[in-house]
């Protein structure tokens, strides 16, 4: 079959060659479609249900809201597993489906659920689903700022208030427009509300309550609507206006009459623009700020997003009341630009360094032309199968491209036709068009069958990295499938175009000068060959010795997940104890913040601090994420100072302060860290059961267990007390006796302290709560809250205290939960032992020692489960694979003794990776995994092409020896070529510094290093084993 | 000759260490330091203010509600001694009358006399029910009030009870006006769960009206304690509440036993000397620090 193909494709030359159009224009036109980003996306396929509850305490949201959203969601189809967590004022349940879920669908079940459950929420609570988006959603980030001389209507200087009713808008409602962009979520600032404070004395002289009071505006606040009427032929609408708009139309409204005469709210409250109960705030430059941040849809094109966002920004300016500013602080085009300037850099210089070889190897300019054509058609067929496959193009997925290994299959068997051409030009001088086809398909056909065993062995190769899940399987499965999908296309066009293309193009006189380098090589190379023959004992010794020491090398090694990608920008996530209050962490905020941005490196710093407006990231008010945006390097004082140092003496500084933990990440780390949040320790012990301080019991025995156990390490609980609580707790009793029952006194305090919403309040399209609460003065007086005059039905009144017990205890921060029920985790990792006996003792210990009360169960998880999948995959899909690498090289040889000689090239080439990781001083990670991956692909190959090649002179010639010698010299050119294509093409991503190298560093490292020692082994120990091997055989044909 | 496991085991070996990569997260659950060092500059930026542990004195109070209510010796209601016909009026509404000043002439029924009611004591003329030519029956004729003096009624309810008696000073609260004084006495209102304390106050100035509400803070005791601190200072750490004292640049929590204490001061029985230097202002921060190894972020 491969011939039929290979001689349609040089008879039909023109037709086949005119298809370079049709890949062209598929291939751009597919172009325009890729999303382009900086990392793959591992953010697993979640919705996120939240609840804004205000008022509610993390007890009652988890049993209000949170459970029975929780159970109406079990059962969902695909559905992998809930999670919860209840916090003060928030609900938040986060459902994960399985991969591949379609997020739509997932969305569209959970609505259908959440429309049943509306009845069963407490009243005016809306669970939510989060934006359509995912860890790298959040593009674009804006401050909204005043300038120091600006000045409101009113003269005076803007207040955070001002600043966010300006940001809710005017900024958002215009960025939320652009394509892409599914919510624009602000923080900071204050939500602008209407605030109605009565003062308790004087609601007691008017014996009115605050229910009253509540009441009185709702009455008196609203347009109706009376239809129509026609007068004269015209149409009038009739409507009547009762709503409020202005401070004074509040302060006038009649609440009741007491004799005649009428109580106003002027008369028992004050009127004022209020604070809101915020729970979440913005700072800059140690200031607070009103920060608004852009999130994308899932699946758009970040950088075109990005920079819409940020035109759109500079258009909105034009809109803002002077003197205000809305500032891009964060834009991820930025980023993505310099990764993927660092990608195309890498494979042009790459593609360039290819062909420059090809050249020099070749001699012959015309041949060269053709192979490297090869390079920017498979990749426009890599862009279109990446853009079908729903591939993002990013630093990973473009990671792994190596033109040199994409043309091999291309080099190969030009080469083979330049040779025999050439040779029978020598031979016979001119030929015929026909005798010129014939020959190069025969040149063809020679080589084509282990040149596409090759392709398809290092294709196949890459199939263990499929079987990768979770996380790793998301950020190397994108590179993998492209690296598939160029061979793939580069297989496919050694077969048709390549010699189509031959066959058009090398005519005439066809100059094969033995290049200078190939002579010198040949010349060297032949000596050492009849060297190792002889001491082919020696040489077998010294490479098994090599390979030994390598992989002892390979144990000493420091290893890491995956290279981290250096985003350029640092985040960093201040940790204040739990209970910490926002105002008080603001104010711890500011002066971290002034730190930060000493450093001359700093162009900007700016954090969240709690809870957005949409809560994407449910954070207490006692942490911050902050951002720290740095100049461009050519800025910097020092600029021989790298990020590590930098980094090193900015936690230096921030430790001094007081009160604040700091764990050191960049943003779109962060971002995923928060969204993928399972258990990160080595080992997870999960509590589930019904009562909370149960649970903490449970699992504080069981933190004294593990610890008990030898290589424990960082055990602990996950905390779950910490938040002091006011209980206002009735006095059943008393209340009786007063005739008060348990609903009034709370919906007294409920209203008193927290306000109770009393209608809204329309600016044109701004409507803004009208609140009515108690003075702040008062809310914030602890003591003074006991003696507060509660009213009683009859209008008497009687002090707090008197009906109930007010106390300050200590109360859950935060309640989580799993798969529908309460859970403590207790984690810990594993230091100096191996994981899978430390767990097997944990647990024999646990079942043994602790006690566990019915009604309570333990799970075990952690990354020990993933570990143990994933080895446990490997362990299968690897030595398959080999398996089958070994089948198709005995289908190409059929014989299992060539097949496993051509193998020992493998570990062989290892050699060389691992050395040149150690002298680089790189650790062992997954990139690196795929470089040896990659490597034994090419191993096989060069192997593939000196065998096959020596295979085929000894059953000519009949003379093992001279076979063998004769085959490798001849060889020597394309095992050469390769070897110098594949490890050139990586030379650029081994070299480059520029942002995003670090994550393809190590892969092309491992490459490189790996190449050199392959092909000096492939040509040395190869032959010598092939002979050593075969020596008592007769060629029996 | 067959390599594989050897690949078999690099390619575990790449996938293994992600269990120690993870190792360097977590922290120690070790009993914390009770000491926080902040260097004085430092301190100085982050507004922790110190104070030095000295005698004080401790002025307890209690809130409570009442009302301005008239004083019963300054209210009169005019009536006639002898049945008759009113001949003249000679105050209305509003008119200040002196004591013994002739507010009605009378012709009484029986002698044909006309007498004159005077005025029982000094005030204005609040009610006004009597007119030339009406009889006068057994009808209230006038009211004259003095308002000079009123008294405020504040409701002490059990849970107060036993911290107020009369003699008492007292913070009057009312109008916006802080008026000081001194609890009278104390009575038991009939059939209410409340006892009422009464303040006296001049009127003359503040015109108050009765029936306007009122708030005061009772001074319930007034203590010379030989150690006390501020109120604010106090912190709780690991369930015992104390201050952080200052030796040269660091802080350590001290547990205190405490005594009294009021609004701004509370009075320390053992824990401290006398002398010592503690954070007054921002003490939480320096909590904070201490406990900062456990804050976490456990979405």
């Amino acid at each position: 079959m491969i011939e039929s193909i290979l001689r349609l494709a040089i008879e039909r030359r023109f037709l086949f060659l005119s298809f370079i159009f049709v890949i062209i224009g598929i291939g751009m036109w597919n172009y325009q479609k890729l999303p382009i980003d900086v990392v793959p996306d591992i953010t697993n396929v979640q919705v996120q249900i939240n609840t804004a509850a205000p008022g509610y305490s993390p007890l009652e949201a988890e049993q209000r809201i949170t459970y029975p959203v929780e159970t109406a969601l079990a059962g969902l189809p695909r559905l992998s597993y809930t999670r919860s967590l209840s916090r003060y004022g928030l609900s938040q349940v986060t459902v994960v489906f399985e991969d591949g879920t379609d997020i739509y669908f997932a969305r569209n079940l959970i609505n259908a659920r959440l429309a049943v459950i509306k009845s069963v929420l407490p009243s005016g609570l809306e669970p939510e689903m989060g934006p359509i988006s995912t860890g790298l959603g959040e593009i674009f980030m804006y401050t909204v700022e005043a300038e120091p001389s600006a000045r409101m209507v009113n003269g005076k200087p803007y207040t955070a208030t001002a600043l966010r009713e300006i940001q809710d808008w005017i900024i958002k409602p215009q960025l939320a427009l652009v394509k892409g962009v599914i919510e624009v979520n602000s923080i900071g600032g204050y939500n602008k509300q209407y605030h109605v404070m009565p003062s308790p004395e004087k609601l007691l002289y008017h014996r009115v309550s605050l229910e009253d009071v509540a009441n009185a505006l709702r009455q008196n606040n609203d347009n109706r609507g009376a239809g129509y009427i026609e007068a004269n032929g015209q149409q009038l609408l009739v409507r009547s206006q009762g709503q409020l708009s202005t401070t004074d139309e509040i302060l006038n409204v009649i609440i009741k009459q007491n004799d005649g005469v009428p109580v106003k709210i002027n008369d028992v409250a004050e009127v004022a623009i209020g604070k809101e109960l915020r729970t979440g705030a913005a700072t800059r430059d140690g200031v607070e700020t009103v920060l608004g941040t852009a999130m994308m849809l899932i699946g758009e094109n970040s950088r075109t997003v990005a920079r819409d966002v940020a035109l759109k920004l500079d258009g909105i300016q034009a809109s803002l009341p002077d003197g205000i500013i809305a500032e891009a602080v964060y834009d991820r085009t930025s980023l993505v630009d310099k990764a993927i300037a660092t990608v195309t850099r890498n494979l042009l210089e790459g593609a360039l360094l290819v062909i420059f070889v090809l050249f020099l190897l070749l001699g012959n300019m015309r041949a060269a032309l053709i192979t490297a054509a090869v390079i920017p058609l498979s990749m426009l067929m890599t862009i279109t199968g990446m853009v079908n496959a729903g591939i993002s193009a990013n630093l990973m997925s473009l990671g792994a491209l190596d033109f040199g290994l994409i043309v091999d299959g291309a080099v190969i068997i030009v080469e083979n036709a330049v040779r025999r051409l050439a040779e029978e030009q020598h031979r016979g001088g001119r030929q015929d068009l026909s005798e010129r086809l014939n020959t190069v398909f025969e040149a063809t056909s020679e080589v084509i069958r282990p040149s596409l065993f090759g392709v398809a062995i290092i294709t196949i190769v890459y199939i263990p990295i499929f079987s990768l899940s979770g996380v790793e399987g998301k950020m190397f499965h994108p590179m993998a499938a492209t690296v598939v999908v160029a061979l793939l296309s580069a297989m496919v066009l050694s077969l048709t175009l390549v010699p189509a293309a031959v066959a058009v193009i090398l005519n005439g006189k066809i100059s094969e000068k033995e290049s200078v380098v190939i002579s010198a090589a040949k010349s060297l190379y032949h000596p050492l060959l009849l060297l190792a023959l002889k001491f082919r004992w020696l040489v077998m010794l010294s490479a098994t010795v090599l390979v030994a020491f390598s992989i002892w090398l390979a144990t000493t090694m420091g290893s890491e997940f995956v290279p981290q990608l250096n985003e350029g920008d640092i985040a960093v996530q201040a940790l204040r104890i739990p209970g910490t209050g926002l105002e008080q962490s603001v104010e711890m905020q500011e002066i971290l913040e002034q730190r930060i941005k000493d450093f001359p490196e700093v162009e900007k710093v700016f954090a969240r601090i709690g809870t957005p407006e949409v809560a994407t990231d449910p954070m207490p008010p006692s942490i911050a994420d902050i951002f720290v945006i740095l100049k461009p390097r050519n800025l910097w004082v020092d600029a021989a100072k790298t990020k590590d140092e930098l980094l090193e003496e900015m936690e230096q500084a921030l430790k001094q302060l007081p009160g604040n933990n700091y764990e050191f990440t960049q943003p779109i780390q962060m971002r995923f860290n928060e969204l993928i949040s399972g258990v990160r320790a080595d080992l997870g012990i999960k509590v589930f059961g019904d009562d909370l301080d149960q649970l903490v019991l449970t699992a504080s025995d069981i933190v004294k267990i593990v610890n008990s156990i030898e290589g424990a390490a960082d055990t602990r609980m996950e905390q779950v007390e910490g938040l002091p609580s006011l209980s206002v707790n009735p006095k059943r009793e008393k209340l009786g006796r007063y005739g008060l029952s348990v609903v009034q006194l709370q919906d007294w305090v409920a209203a008193a302290i927290g306000g109770e919403s009393a209608g809204i309040l329309y600016e044109g399209d701004r409507r803004f709560e009208l609140i009515v609460r108690l003075p702040e003065l008062l809310r914030r007086d602890v003591e003074g809250l006991k003696s507060l005059p509660v009213p009683l039905p009859n209008g008497d009144y009687v002090p707090l205290e008197e009906v109930a017990t007010i106390s300050i205890k200590p109360s859950p921060a935060q309640i989580s939960r799993e798969n529908g029920k309460r859970r403590v985790v207790v984690t810990a990792n594993v230091r100096g032992r191996d994981l899978g006996s430390f767990v097997a003792e944990v647990q024999e210990k646990i079942q043994s020692q602790a006690d566990i009360l019915p009604g309570y169960w333990l799970e075990y998880g952690g990354t020990f489960e993933q570990l143990e999948s994933a080895s446990k995959r490997l362990s299968m899909v690897v030595p398959i694979t080999l398996i089958v690498i070994i089948a198709i090289l005995v289908m190409a040889f059929s014989s299992l003794k060539d097949a496993l000689i051509i193998f020992s090239g493998v570990p062989l080439s290892l050699t060389g990776g691992v050395l040149f990781l150690y002298f680089r001083e790189m650790p062992l990670s997954i990139s690196a995994g795929i470089g040896f991956i990659a490597l034994s692909g090419v191993a096989v190959l060069n192997g593939l092409v000196m065998l096959a090649f020596i295979r085929d002179l000894w059953h000519e010639k009949g003379d093992l020896l001279l076979a063998v010698t004769e085959g490798a010299m001849i060889r020597l050119r394309p095992v050469l070529m390769t070897a110098l294509v594949a490890s050139l093409g990586f030379v650029p991503m081994a070299l480059n510094t520029g942002i995003g190298a670090e994550v393809q560093r190590p892969l092309a490292t491992v490459v490189i290093g790996g190449i050199i020692s392959s092909t000096l082994l492939t040509l040395l120990v190869l032959p010598v084993l092939y002979h050593w091997l075969h020596r008592k055989e007769n060629v029996c044909i | 000759m067959n390599k594989y496991p050897l690949t078999l085991l690099l390619l575990m070996s790449i996938t293994l260490p992600v269990q120690t990569s993870f190792a360097d997260e977590g922290h120690d659950e070790e009993e914390y330091e009770e000491i926080s060092r902040i260097n004085d500059n430092l301190a100085a930026q982050v507004e922790i203010v110190t104070a030095v542990a000295s005698p004080a004195i401790i002025n307890q109070t209690v809130t409570v509600y009442g009302k301005v209510t008239q004083a019963p010796e300054h209210l009169n209601v005019i009536q006639a001694r002898f049945p008759g016909v009113i001949k003249s009026v000679n105050f209305s509404i509003g008119d200040i009358v002196k004591k013994g000043d002739r507010l009605i002439t009378i012709e009484s029924n029986e002698s044909l006399k006309t007498y004159s009611v005077r005025a029982p004591i000094s005030g204005t003329i609040l009610q006004r029910q009597a007119n030339p030519g009406e009889l006068t029956q057994e009808r209230q004729l006038l009211t004259i009030a003095n308002l000079d003096t009123v008294w405020a009624e504040f409701r002490i309810y059990p849970e107060k009870q036993r911290k107020v008696s009369s003699g008492y000073s007292v913070m009057v609260l009312v109008n916006e006006q802080r008026i000081q004084s001194q609890v009278a006495h104390i009575v038991s209102a009939a059939y209410k769960p409340y006892m009422l304390a009464r303040v006296k106050l001049d009127n003359t100035e503040l015109k108050l009206a009765p029936g306007q509400f009122a708030k005061a803070k009772i001074y319930t005791g007034k203590f010379e304690v030989s150690l006390a601190v501020e109120k604010e200072a106090i912190q709780e750490l690991g369930g015992r509440l104390g201050v952080f004292v200052k030796e040269d640049e660091s802080y350590e929590f001290t547990p205190l036993n405490l005594g009294k204490s009021d609004d701004n001061l509370i009075e320390v029985i053992s824990g401290i000397e006398k002398g010592s230097e503690y954070v007054s202002k921002n003490s939480y921060l320096i909590k904070a620090d201490i406990l900062k190894s456990e804050a976490e972020d456990n979405d």
